[in-house]
């Protein structure tokens, strides 16, 4: 298990200063997706904007960035 | 924290909500069982699994949690010292939620069923005061019900800082408005029902408001009645006090 930091760059800049343990980076990416749809649904839930260009930044515990995941990689929408 | 003291943690837990003269408190605190630490996030009682001793905490946390199929889990309980984690154990040993180790140095004192039974059929009042330390759980669930399901991420969040700082104080184990929390964040979010970065934006927008402040395991509350407010937390449901009513 490796230690990750996903870092949020939404309306406010929110380090993660503790991390987590994932098996690898893959793994670590599906959970910044998670994470990312959950605070794009509260931000439809109170009616706020959702900025597509918003994202969560992987580091590793050095802070060297390995993957970013823009908000709107997270959602799809159809009419 | 010994084993000894957390039996009298939990004896005067027990004393605040019910009615128990001299003896029955000794009975109590003259239970005996095996002390067992354990490492963090270990389980100490796997859903489905049938046991026969309930788990006092001596030192540090435990949670209660249920399990899906894809091992994902939601902590639906936190313990502290003091507290008799799987008291339901005793009539309920066998049930598919679970218990398992919160903080980086876990210690319980195993009680084993037959030992508790013991003094439960010698002493009625006993008994009850199990029987009413079972419905403060309950009436801690209900509000948790309420929390996921009703109200949203801060208010939710807000809520649990001042429900675990005010029964951090009831126990003597520090102060609602600083306090330690020797829970990792992805825990903490399990327990929300949020992701941690998530909960992370709100801990932050919590502190911006001069609200909350969480450093590491630290936790300072600046501003404790605006808190209670920002969480809609009213503190009712931790006070079950029944000492006036003795029912045997």
């Amino acid at each position: 298990m490796t230690v990750y930091h996903l870092h949020l760059f939404n309306d406010d800049d929110v380090l993660d200063e503790e991390g987590q343990e994932f098996a690898d980076l893959d793994m670590a990416e599906r959970e910044a997706i998670r994470n990312a749809r959950d605070v794009i649904a509260e931000h439809v839930r109170h009616g706020h904007p959702i900025n597509l260009n918003h994202r969560v930044e992987i580091t590793d515990a050095d802070g060297t960035i390995l993957k970013v995941v823009q908000f709107g990689d997270c959602v799809c929408f159809a009419r | 924290m010994s084993a000894h003291q957390s039996l009298n943690l939990f004896v005067r837990k027990l004393s605040e909500r019910s009615c128990l003269n001299e003896e029955e408190r000794r009975a109590v605190l003259e239970l005996e069982g095996q002390e067992v630490e354990y490492a963090p996030h270990r389980d100490i009682v796997r859903p489905g699994e049938l046991t026969d001793f309930c788990c006092l905490i001596i030192s540090g946390m435990a949670a209660r949690f249920g399990q899906l199929p894809d091992g994902t889990r939601q902590i639906t309980a936190v313990y502290i010292p003091g507290d008799m984690c799987d008291l339901y154990s005793l009539m309920l040993p066998k049930v598919e939620w679970a218990l398992q180790a919160l903080s980086s140095r876990l210690v319980l004192l195993k009680v084993p069923h037959h030992k508790m039974l013991h003094i439960v059929h010698a002493y009625p009042a006993v008994a009850e005061a199990f029987w009413r330390d079972c419905v403060a759980d309950a009436s801690i669930l209900s509000q948790w019900v309420v929390n996921i399901g009703r109200r949203d991420a801060l208010m939710r969040t807000a809520h649990l800082f001042c429900e675990l700082g005010l029964r951090i104080e009831i126990a003597g184990l520090g102060h609602r408005t600083a306090f330690q929390l020797p829970v990792i964040q992805s825990q903490m979010a399990d327990a929300l029902g949020i992701t941690p970065v998530h909960m992370n934006r709100v801990i932050r927008a919590l502190r911006q408001q001069g609200l909350l402040l969480v450093q590491g395991r630290d936790v300072q509350v600046p501003d404790w009645n605006a808190l209670a407010q920002a969480g809609g937390f009213e503190s009712g449901y931790l006070a079950i006090d029944q000492r006036w009513r003795r029912l045997d």
